[in-house]
């Protein structure tokens, strides 16, 4: 990978201290630095079913349903979950660039309630050439062609829910972190 | 001039940068299901219409969801004392998630055989019609219920029997599917 990003701003001041013409360009295009936002725009949603003991309901990142040992019930929407990856260029940046970013799921989660233990698996997505996330394991894809002042990819992520239930009902809640990294801007 | 070549050669690297940025973001997604415990529907009793007298004329006797009997043609209450077994409607306990509705499906009519009391007789099959349901909780709205708040609640199921004139004396059974599900 070429020079850092600190080392861009240090290379222009020392241009500058020289007097040269690299100082022309304004100082806050270096020192505002680009940024990554990453945000949950909608749960994924497995709906409503009866489990009478063990079972698994998979929703896939395309939203396909399956069912396994659990009975759907009710009108209840369905869906996988919906981030949206925003790369902000830098004020008074031009051109095009080339951003490759690392995508992490944390760990996959089991949620215990009451009778019911959820735990959530078979994590896809529609991320360009990604089908599968496999928690801990990082990911990269690449965003092309981004224009200021932003640009922006919006992924699914489907999972498997396995559910052992005991006793009573319960409505599970389990997180789905994702951290998504820039790892370098081309 | 000679100091210009090596700045260009600069510039030029600083217009198509490659570097690590590191820069990082996390959102935290949730994976949402309501999981809800089984419907588990216990029999209590069994829809009897009782012991009735046939005779020559056509005849229906009708036993209400709410268990009330009622005789039309020819036919009527074999039961003259109160030790008669007297007809009443079948009954269901239903148990399940608290708070929610459910729904029961019964077929339209089923068809009771019977076996003749005495030897030669031949006992036709009837028609149970009519088959209609009452629960506990929501008794006014046919059949669909509610579970309080301990999961639980009843319903009934009434019929009508039709009996074609001439039946002899036998004894007849039927078998009335009943489905119960979240509604």
């Amino acid at each position: 990978m070429g020079a850092s990003f600190p080392n861009r701003v240090w290379l222009r001041t020392v241009l500058c201290a020289a007097g040269l013409s690299a100082c022309a360009v304004p100082v806050t295009a270096w020192a505002d630095t680009a940024g990554i936002s990453l945000s949950a725009d909608q749960v994924l949603r497995f709906g409503t079913f009866v489990a009478p003991s063990t079972g698994s309901r998979t929703v896939d990142a395309g939203g396909a349903v399956a069912n396994s040992g659990v009975f759907p019930i009710g009108g209840d929407p369905v869906g996988p979950a919906q981030f949206t990856l925003t790369y902000n260029r830098a004020p008074g940046s031009t051109g095009a660039v080339t951003v490759i970013v690392q995508v992490l799921m944390a760990s996959s989660a089991t949620q215990v309630q009451g009778g019911v233990t959820g735990t959530l698996s078979a994590f896809s997505t529609d991320l360009p050439g990604i089908p599968l996330l496999f928690p801990g394991q990082a990911v990269t894809f690449t965003m092309n062609n981004c224009r200021p002042p932003s640009c922006s990819q919006t992924f699914h992520v489907g999972a498997r829910l396995d559910v052992t239930r005991t006793s009573g009902g319960a409505t599970l809640s389990i997180p789905l972190p994702v951290s998504a990294t820039v790892l370098a801007v081309l | 001039m000679r100091a210009v070549i090596p700045l260009a050669v600069m510039a030029s690297l600083l217009a198509s940068p490659a570097w690590a940025n590191g820069q990082s973001a996390t959102a935290s997604g949730v994976g949402r299901a309501e999981v809800v415990a089984p419907l588990v529907v216990t029999r209590e009793s069994d829809l009897d219409f009782g012991s009735i007298l046939a005779g020559t004329r056509p005849g229906t006797v009708t036993i209400s969801p709410a268990g009330v009997a009622s005789y039309g043609g020819g036919v009527d209450s074999a039961c003259a004392g109160a030790d008669c077994a007297a007809g009443h409607a079948a009954r269901f306990a239903v148990h399940g998630e608290s708070g929610r509705s459910y729904t029961i499906a019964v077929p339209d009519s089923v068809i009771a055989e019977g076996t003749a009391l005495q030897a030669g007789d031949a006992a036709p099959p009837l028609t149970v019609g009519g088959l209609g349901v009452r629960s506990d909780s929501r008794p006014s709205e046919g059949a669909a219920g509610q579970l309080d708040a301990s999961g639980s609640d009843g319903f009934q199921v009434g019929g009508t029997l039709v009996v074609p004139p001439g039946v002899p004396a036998a004894r007849y059974r039927a078998t009335v599917p009943v489905t119960v599900n979240y509604g």
